[in-house]
């Protein structure tokens, strides 16, 4: 980590300092999902490329195997979903090339296509989707992996060879994404049938997808990997031949070396993207806001001032959040939203901001019975305004700002910066005051409600949930836009969770770094980043489908010319 | 060792017998007359046994440490699993009972510990719980590619320190001695995942002369098998250099500083009175005998590189046991963590135990 802010640091900084103070003409490059590509349909035949991408062990990209949202993009190069999605973030037909759902909402039937085969041959059938939601309920599911079947999937039969029939015990209404079957993989029944845990199975042969891309070779712990196309794919011999996956030390100096073709990271400064904006041979695609961010949480269940709302109010305020977004950024980033749905999300509504007013943070302290006592550390009925800040190591950069602010309104931080196993141990077991903890993701479709409920419903458990929060009317609203199928009316309810928790306030989002993708249009020019995010959920460039067609909407392969 | 036959050669180790002092009463015993091997033997075996049962003891003591020191870190493997950053892992009591129960860590300690140790008398090493495979195959993988680095930085840090240390010393005080020491103590005073990163900064970022990252290229296509050579060396090289010249600063130091000890001594004058070439007194008589202590801590030093491997490792990305150990850290993978531990102190003992032996032969003092 230090490593890399060294090294992208001094790449920056080197740059800036070869090329001046950078002019930056082509500044405000635009925000668009995805990046200007010839017209689909009127092109020629380009040669078919292969593609090298960083690469970090994600596990087996087997369904059961795969760690974190990279590992479930890996996963869905070899296997594929019922439906999925272009850029557009439309849902598009996949292995189900017509499906409906009842008037309750209830029941939903699949008609899969014709004549898709696994890669070793044999046929995909309506017994193998079945078999796929049975098995992976039966299974003690590692925590790795993410895509899990909602426990509202009461069934699901296959009725004939071709067609398959969900049956839910409540209406869902992100039934076609995250969670649902959009991110869900079909497997073969005459593969996994025999595994008795598939979980622990590390195996590459089990990995007999029906997937536009076979696994040719992994190497366990340093992450590479390499996919071949598979020619026989049911939408067509796929555009890109070969996928690499290279573990690199520094993803962008080796776009720039030329070892990668494209590479991410977010909340880059300006200085640091100069190079490669005057790099002729490179160009940059900026993600919608959101896909990643920080938020400082207080925990409520401690009690004292930390369940006091005039507090949290009083520390929103004593923070600027527009400073970090300068600061720590050079303003490629939003400032955080206290309603959590970034801007530009089609859910997010405008909520207090709790704008940067150390005066007013002052007398809110004041008022609440906080007074200033020795050596500068404000007095409330429980004791001295001095708590633990809890964050990863090394240390986000957010956190010394945090104390630093909250310093200069009379309440005292130590930062504490654990590593990943002890951060999350101290986070599971409630043993926080103040914490700093990251996530990702909030731009996509699962951001819309699902996620919400995840952090702020009193009836989940995750890293990232709202510590000690509990509120019946939040809870009830996420629960039942759960069950809205009517968007403009599950909109509303997630609207109104947005205004109930800004105002409750039981964290704070402090910045949503902007994604940044440098990559080299020469090899390969039509990245996008999609609606919604991959499978719904990932915020990631990697869409299979850009890689099947070459071309962000529809399902209509570019032509190529073979050994480009 | 050439055999102690020239009167020149007998010279050297004599007069140096006389110089160094205390136990000059066991040294008379331990002198190798002829016709005394027969009587030696018997002590000389039971010598080497207590060697042998006090390393035994060492890989005991440090075989429990390598179980305890894991379990001592905050946070436990099925915490690791759970990512900070997504929103996705929902840590119910079930999963997490249902992992421990699997890896077997629901067991009190020490009947993981008896586990552990009964597995090890079978030389099972156990499962990653991260990686899911034999531990066994991670250590084959990645042991190969640590001894290379070792054994390539090693050589070349021996080599570097030697020459240097011996030259040095004999041109003490004069500007070559002066710069040699600076340079060295100025590598040395930096961490050396700085000078790692400085390195790979100039000459992997801005020079471009060698690879980012990893032990080879990925997929390579072409090239037959001098090709791979050729790719698996452009790799190594940094990485060697730079774990080399930390090891050889003190190699340098210890060998500058028993040179020095050796150069007002009374037989390099009878080998200068005889006519002998410089080159052949500094390398042939000096050094030769000031080689005894720094073969000595040479192990000590072994143990050091080791331990210094693993961060190069880190910095390069260098896929070998230390890029393993520390992911394995970040992870709480046990049996990994074990596995590794393991075998790098077998590295160390095993070089500790070869410097002892060779040790050994060289001086007779310690030969008995």
């Amino acid at each position: 980590m230090d490593r890399r802010r060294f090294l992208i640091g001094s790449v920056g900084v080197g740059g800036a300092l070869v090329l001046g103070a950078c002019a930056r003409t082509e500044d405000e490059s635009p925000t668009g999902t995805t990046a200007t590509t010839p017209d689909s349909g009127t092109e020629g035949a380009l040669p078919r490329p292969t593609l090298s991408l960083a690469g970090n062990d994600i596990g087996l990209p087997s369904p059961f195997t795969y760690m974190r949202g990279p590992g479930l993009v890996h996963a869905t190069l070899v296997y594929d979903t019922l439906v999925w999605k272009d850029s557009s973030g439309e849902i598009l037909p996949w292995l189900a090339e017509e499906f409906e759902a009842s008037d309750d909402g209830r029941t939903h039937t699949f008609q899969l296509r014709e004549g898709i085969t696994w890669h070793d041959g044999q046929p995909l059938t309506a017994e193998d989707v079945a078999f796929t939601f049975e098995y992976f309920n039966a299974q003690t599911l590692s925590p790795q992996v993410i895509a899990q079947p909602f426990p509202q999937i009461e069934e699901v039969r296959a009725t004939d060879d071709r067609t398959v029939e969900f049956q839910l015990a409540s209406p869902l209404a992100d039934f076609y994404g995250f969670g649902g079957v959009g991110s869900i993989l079909i497997v073969p029944q005459h593969i996994w049938s025999d595994v008795a845990d598939a979980t622990t199975a590390s195996d590459p042969a089990l990995l007999v997808g029906s997937g536009p891309f076979k696994l040719e070779s992994y190497t366990q712990g340093e992450g590479a990997y390499l996919y071949t196309a598979n020619d026989d794919y049911f939408l067509g011999t796929p555009f890109v031949e070969r996928l690499e996956y290279r573990p690199v030390g520094e993803a962008l100096p080796a776009v720039v070396a030329g070892d990668l073709d494209a590479a991410s990271a977010p909340g880059l400064r300006p200085e640091v993207l100069a190079p490669f904006r005057d790099n002729p041979s490179l160009e940059i695609l900026e993600a919608p806001p959101g896909n990643f961010g920080s938020a400082l949480y207080w925990n409520l269940a401690k009690g004292g001032a930390l369940a006091d709302v005039n507090f949290r109010h009083a520390c929103a305020r004593a923070i600027d959040r527009e400073d970090m977004v300068e600061r720590l950024h050079g303003g490629n980033a939003q400032r955080g939203n206290p309603g959590w749905v970034p801007e530009g999300n089609p859910a997010h509504v405008d909520v207090e901001q709790y704008e940067f007013d150390r005066a007013q943070a002052e007398s809110l302290l004041d008022e609440a019975g906080y007074t200033l006592g020795d050596g500068g550390v404000r007095q409330g009925p429980d004791g001295p305004l001095r708590f633990s800040l809890l964050t990863t190591n090394p240390p986000p950069p957010t956190a010394d700002l945090v104390k630093t602010a909250l310093g200069e309104v009379g309440i005292e931080l130590t930062v504490e910066s654990l590593d990943t196993p002890a951060f999350n141990k101290r986070v599971i077991a409630g043993d926080t005051e103040m914490s700093i903890i990251g996530f990702g993701g909030m731009n996509t479709d699962y951001g819309e409600g699902g996620y919400l409920r995840q952090v702020y419903s009193s009836k989940t458990k995750i890293t990232q949930h709202a510590q000690g929060y509990e509120n019946p009317e939040v809870d009830r609203l996420l629960e039942e836009q759960q069950v809205t199928l009517d968007e403009e009316e599950r909109r509303k309810l997630v609207g109104q969770v947005q205004e109930l928790i800004a105002e409750d306030l039981p964290l704070l989002p402090l910045v949503y770094p902007t994604g940044f993708t440098i990559f080299n249009p020469d090899s390969f020019a039509e990245w996008y980043y999609t609606e919604g995010g991959v499978a719904s959920t990932v915020p990631t460039i990697e869409n299979k489908h850009v890689f099947i067609t070459g071309r962000d909407t529809g399902l209509e392969i570019r032509p190529f010319e073979e050994g480009g | 060792m050439a055999a102690e036959g020239t009167t020149a050669e007998l010279a050297a180790p004599s007069s140096r017998r006389e110089l160094s002092e205390p136990d000059g009463a066991a040294e008379t015993v331990a002198v190798p007359l002829p016709g005394t091997e027969a009587r030696l033997r018997p002590s000389r075996r039971r010598r080497g046994r207590q060697l042998v049962v006090s390393y035994l003891l060492t890989v005991f003591v440090l075989i429990t440490a390598n179980f305890a020191l894991p379990r001592a870190l905050p946070g436990d493997p099925v915490d690791a699993l759970l990512s900070g950053e997504s929103p996705h892992y929902v840590h119910s009591d079930v999963i997490r009972a249902q992992l421990n129960e699997y890896y077997g860590l629901d067991l009190p300690l020490w009947d993981q510990y008896r586990k552990y140790l009964g597995d090890l008398a079978t030389g099972e090493l156990g499962t990653s719980i991260r990686y899911n495979v034999p531990v066994a195959q991670l250590v084959a993988e990645r042991l190969p590619w640590t001894l290379l680095l070792l054994s390539t930085s090693i050589t070349l840090a021996i080599m570097i320190g030697w020459v240097t240390g011996v030259n040095s010393a004999w041109r003490r005080g004069r500007l070559a001695d002066r710069g040699l020491l600076t340079l060295f103590l100025g590598v040395h005073s930096f961490p050396v995942f700085f000078v790692g990163s400085l390195a790979l900064f100039a000459f992997g970022v801005k020079l471009g002369w060698v690879p980012l990252a990893g032990t080879r290229t990925y997929f390579a296509t072409a090239g037959g098998a001098l090709e791979a050579v050729r790719d698996v060396a452009h790799h190594l090289v940094l990485p060697a250099l730079v774990l080399a010249l930390q090891f050889a600063t003190s190699q340098y130091l210890n060998m500058r500083a028993s040179m020095v000890g050796e150069l007002g001594s009374d037989y390099l004058l009878a080998g200068r009175a005889k006519g002998l070439r410089e080159r052949r007194i500094k390398y042939r008589y000096a050094a030769r005998n000031a080689l005894l202590p720094v073969v000595a801590v040479t192990g000590v030093h072994i143990g050091a590189a080791v331990t210094q491997s693993i961060l190069v490792e880190t910095v390069f990305a260098y896929q070998g046991l230390g890029r393993l150990t520390f992911d394995a850290v970040a992870f709480r993978d046990y049996p990994t963590l074990q596995a590794c531990f393991l075998v790098l102190t077998l590295v160390v003992v095993t070089a500790n135990f070869a410097a002892d032996a060779v040790n050994a032969r060289l001086d007779p003092r310690v030969r008995a």
